[in-house]
């Protein structure tokens, strides 16, 4: 589905620019030619239908052909973030079944070539390829996944939501049909493509309108200035990704006034920094909500006072949430409960954690774990969560999984891990340990730094007695909601 | 002078981050990979709160090149250096 979407554009085979990335420029044709060789590669290693290929890179030429190879291939695509430890990746790819990982070549120059793969591909061992059927196929009810990409939303340790061919086009359509891009659009992809928001509404939608997609690391100055140099139209950023752009000193003010639409996805967007980027650089912030596991759920367009906290817009065209009591009785508005949803672009459950999905998947509904309230003019706010999560500037950190690291320490026989809100917003990992021996914090920090993506590992660490009821009780009722994208 | 900009680098540290070192930083603490764990995010929150404090411009690459978050130390040379240029 994800060539197609390709091959289906309107810039199709033009030279017209797809991507650029610095100095590299690749056109819709260069696109094309190298999805298709790198597809065919992929291919003759037996990588083709019913296998699992992992990508695991930044935002580049690269990795957006390898995302349309992996298409191309007639493989299932399990996209991981670049700051995962190889501990990490190895685990979630013996999940996912996936028989070889993708990286960027050194050999940058191979892209521009259709003969050769720009990839550096790396198969993950004899035995996962052919072992184990059910896990190779990334297939659910007997339906071909397409992408495959990793949530840490509804709680617990981090899981693996799948998406078919109709499903991903669905989380497409739902955020294209209100925020389009259309040909003469220059999107900026400060956003990560492992996320869903990123692979939907940034990669799949900027290719699917023919538009030009600008890849670029987020770092403050540099990126404004990018902004301003390539003329960009369409600005998807995380709510830190504005602040960082807000709280920096440009002298004179980079210039915005091309930026026609600008939407925060991926964790709860505060007033504050609307009013500063409007007031900064003139940009109206629309806030797309949603999840990995659903897809776009809410949008809130740019409004000078942006309403009443925790609110996130109405519902995109196509989707129902239903406030369910914890009976999982239907609510009625102005009365709290957990979110559910029923989309087109749901999920159709995690790919290898049957309870976990049993608890989150009910028939065609999908229980957020976001708690929240409808008003009576269909508005949805979000004002909770119903499990613990840590939202670390869009990345979502499964405080289960640090605490079983931080528990696998010698010196540790306890360990409870919570969000520590930053003054002006944002959240960061904390963990409360309870140590058997004399221990200290770079030790622990220094330890999950080998098996944990470093934004995973706590920058705060207390070292308590026990952990007490009241901990317990804090951490149920942490976090307002933080769950985009 | 050194000693005013290591306190007001520390500080920054500890304030943009959210860090609590669990023993006073030192000129020879890591930055990056061991000693305090500034992930990416940490990096992108730390550069913007050096700017603020210092009323300087620091570009990203800047700091890479000079390898300015090897240690606190090296990041304190690379500040006094920056505001040394600037007059």
């Amino acid at each position: 589905m994800l060539i197609e979407l390709l091959r289906r554009g309107p810039s199709f085979r033009d030279d017209k620019p797809a991507i650029v990335d610095g100095e590299r420029t690749l056109s819709y044709r260069q696109l094309g030619d190298a999805a298709e060789a790198m597809g065919q590669y992929l291919r003759g290693c037996g990588l083709g239908t019913g296998q699992t290929v992992a990508t695991q890179m930044h935002n580049s030429t690269a990795s957006a052909v390898a995302v349309f190879a992996a298409g191309e291939a007639g493989a299932t695509n399990l996209l991981l973030d670049p700051s995962l430890k190889t501990e990490e990746v190895e685990r979630y790819c013996e999940r996912a079944g996936a028989a070889a990982i993708m990286r960027q070549s050194s050999e940058l120059d191979s892209v521009l070539s259709p003969r050769l793969p720009p990839l550096t591909v790396t198969p993950l061992g004899e035995q996962r390829h052919t072992e184990d059927p059910k896990g190779s196929e990334a297939s659910i009810g007997g339906e071909h996944c397409v992408s495959l990409l990793l949530s840490s939303g509804t709680g617990g340790s981090p899981k693996i939501v799948p998406r078919t061919a109709p499903q991903a086009a669905a989380a497409l359509s739902i955020f294209s049909s209100a925020l389009p891009y259309y040909e003469t659009d220059r999107v900026l992809a400060a956003l990560p493509f492992y996320h869903s928001f990123g692979l939907y509404n940034v990669l799949m939608a900027t290719i699917a309108a023919g538009a030009t997609l600008h890849v670029e690391r987020f770092s403050p100055r540099e990126t404004a200035a990018a902004i301003e140099r390539h003329r960009i139209t369409v600005l998807p950023a995380t709510p830190f990704m504005f602040r960082m752009l807000t709280e920096t000193t440009f002298q004179p003010v980079t210039d915005f006034s091309s930026v026609r639409l600008a939407v925060s996805a991926g964790s709860a967007m505060p007033k504050t920094i609307i009013r500063g980027a409007k007031d900064k650089f003139g940009i109206e912030i629309s806030q797309s909500y949603g999840t990995t596991e659903t897809g776009p759920i809410a949008l809130a367009e740019y409004e000078e006072d942006a309403g009443e906290p925790g609110r996130v817009g109405a519902l995109y065209l196509g989707v129902t949430v239903e406030i369910r009591s914890p009976s999982q009785d239907p609510l009625p508005p102005g009365l709290e409960g957990e979110i559910a949803v029923r989309s087109p672009a749901n999920a159709p459950g995690y790919l290898d954690r049957t309870e976990a999905s049993a608890a989150s998947f009910r028939g065609p509904w999908v229980l957020t774990g976001d708690i929240g309230r409808m008003d009576e003019a269909g508005g949805l706010f979000v004002l909770g969560r119903k499990r613990p999560m840590v939202n670390v500037a869009g990345k979502k950190v499964a405080p289960a999984e640090v605490e079983a690291c931080l528990r696998d320490h010698p010196s540790v026989s306890e360990a409870r891990v919570l969000a520590d809100k930053a003054p002006e917003g944002g959240e960061r990992v904390k963990a409360l340990v309870v140590p058997t021996a004399e221990v200290s914090v770079r030790s622990l920090q220094e330890f999950c730094l080998t098996r944990l993506a470093d934004y995973k590992v706590p920058r705060r660490i207390l070292f308590v007695k026990a952990l007490s009821c009241e901990t317990a009780r804090q951490r149920a009722e942490h976090a307002p909601a933080d769950k985009q994208g | 002078m050194t000693s005013s900009i290591f306190d007001r680098v520390t500080r920054t540290i500890v304030e943009a981050t959210g860090m609590t070192p669990s023993e006073p930083l030192s000129e020879e603490t890591p930055l990056v990979g061991s000693g305090i764990s500034l992930d990416s995010v940490a990096v992108v929150e730390l550069l913007v709160g050096l700017e603020k404090e210092f009323q300087i411009e620091i570009a990203a690459d800047e700091l890479l090149e000079h390898q300015a978050f090897k240690t606190v130390g090296t990041l304190v040379q690379f500040i006094e250096a920056r505001l040394r240029s600037r007059g």
